[in-house]
């Protein structure tokens, strides 16, 4: 029996070997054909890649914008169209420019007419503007922007822009509520209170860029606990405004080149509007 | 443009295997453009891990494990099953014709095993690998293999015993198996 099957199998193989002899020769652009598969799997591939990040995209705005209006002083939530591209400012010196902009979804960069406006405030042309935040507070768009001086200095501003009918933040009704030198330069956190008196108050930490690891509130103001947590866009929220000129906040940022520890601090002014109040610290 | 080690690497073994390769295809597929189609695709899927292959020293039985992989998914995907009947349109005795008519009894024959199993005959039967290796090349335990092995035997000994079942009534019934071996010898 044992010996039967053996042969069978002896026979089988026989009979594969045959068998397979009758394909042929490989095509003699094998190579070719490989290759245009890989690029073609490559195409697939990128292309399923660019979709999952739009629709994460799509989704973090989508989260963002109905986030953005639950938090704040229960207005309308923010477009999530991006801004138009910023400025193209002519005679500014070549300088490096600054760190891109924080993880934060919300970033992006300044509409034209605004940055016009902030250069006319100023009464100087900025380069690299960037949006750091958005946020709406008594139905209008707080912009929390960073540029450049001529003369290299990196300054923040806090821009109360009005809403159009798209929900977008247009020139008409926009003014400069606070602008300050970031000393840190681009590298460091900046923050923004809002004092909201129906909603409560929060401070939103801007991180840097790479600081992609855990941050911690090393230092809390006051000597008061502070809750906090981490933002889904990469931000910093406490519950608690930091007002007073004696307040500061450190927050360490882990970052992949190790960690650095910021000092944010309260440079003395806030605007308060209609029931709310808006105050910008600037790290060291 | 200058070609990275790895892509010259990957053409030298092209070169070198792809016939060998392309044979098994074939007996997996039955077809030789399906045979094409399943080696090109394997080949392109090893590629992008072609570095880690080179490393562990086992290339051939990368790419054999892909082809077997792809073999084995397509089966899965397959809507349409590929039927083909026992019977030939026409029978001669020529021993030419013979010899075409055991092979094509055989492909028959293979053509009606799952694609494990059919795998599982053409690792161990064609390639000559060990059921561990099969096993290996499979993803599965070498108990599995033994059995895939001993189903896939066992259909291919019915089948071509059928076909000889089926064979006209004024020839001689005879272990098909010594059919073939008469035909070779022939």
């Amino acid at each position: 029996m044992k010996a039967e099957s053996e042969r069978f199998a002896e026979e089988l193989r026989y009979g594969l070997v045959e068998l397979a002899a009758g394909s042929g020769p490989p095509p003699a652009d094998l190579q070719a054909r490989v290759r245009a598969r890989v690029v073609a799997s490559r195409r697939r591939r990128t292309g399923v890649l660019a979709g999952c990040a739009a629709v994460c995209v799509g989704a973090a705005l989508t989260f963002g914008v109905t986030r953005g209006g639950g938090t704040g002083s229960g207005q309308q939530a923010q477009p999530a169209a991006q801004a138009p591209p910023a400025p193209a400012v002519t005679g500014a010196p070549a300088a490096p420019a600054p760190a891109g902009p924080p993880s934060a979804s919300p970033a992006g960069e300044l509409p034209d007419s605004l940055a016009q406006l902030w250069n006319l405030a100023a009464g100087t042309t900025h380069t690299d503007v960037r949006v750091l935040h958005r946020d709406t507070l008594d139905g209008r768009s707080i912009l929390l922007v960073q540029g450049r001086q001529p003369d290299g200095q990196t300054r923040v501003a806090l821009l109360s822009a009005a809403l159009n009918q798209g929900n977008r933040p247009t020139g008409a009704g926009t003014y400069v509520l606070l602008d300050r030198a970031a000393r840190g330069g681009p590298s460091v956190p900046v923050a923004v209170t809002f004092l909201a008196k129906p909603t409560g108050t929060r401070t939103i930490v801007v991180l840097p860029t790479g600081c992609t690891g855990q941050l911690r509130l090393t230092q809390q103001p006051g000597g008061e606990r502070i809750d906090w947590k981490t933002d889904f866009t990469g931000e910093l929220v406490l519950n608690a405004p930091v007002l007073s000129s004696g307040q500061a906040v450190a927050v360490s940022c882990e970052a992949a080149s190790g960690a650095s520890t910021s000092v944010l601090r309260f440079t003395g002014s806030a605007r308060t509007g209609e029931g709310s109040m808006v105050s910008l610290l600037t790290g060291d | 443009m200058r070609r990275s080690e790895r892509e010259i690497r990957f053409e030298e073994f092209v070169v070198a295997r792809s016939a060998a390769l392309l044979r098994l295809c074939y007996l997996l597929t039955n077809d030789r453009g399906l045979a094409e189609d399943l080696l090109q695709t394997a080949l392109a899927n090893c590629f992008r891990h072609w570095d880690r292959a080179l490393s562990q020293g086992r290339e051939e039985a990368y790419v054999r494990t892909a082809i077997i992989n792809s073999h084995v998914s397509r089966g899965r995907r397959r809507r349409v099953q590929e039927i083909l009947t026992l019977h030939l349109p026409e029978t001669g005795g020529e021993e030419a014709t013979d010899a075409v008519n055991d092979r094509d009894v055989l492909r028959r024959a293979l053509a009606n095993l799952a694609p494990r199993t059919r795998a599982v005959v053409v690792l161990r039967h064609y390639m000559g690998l060990t059921e561990q290796e099969a096993a290996q090349t499979l993803g599965c335990s070498v108990g599995n293999v033994k059995r895939l092995a001993n189903r896939g035997l066992k259909q291919l000994r019915l089948a071509l015993g059928s076909q000889e079942t089926a064979a006209p009534a004024d020839c001689p019934v005879q272990d098909r198996s010594r059919q073939l071996a008469q035909g070779r010898a022939r």
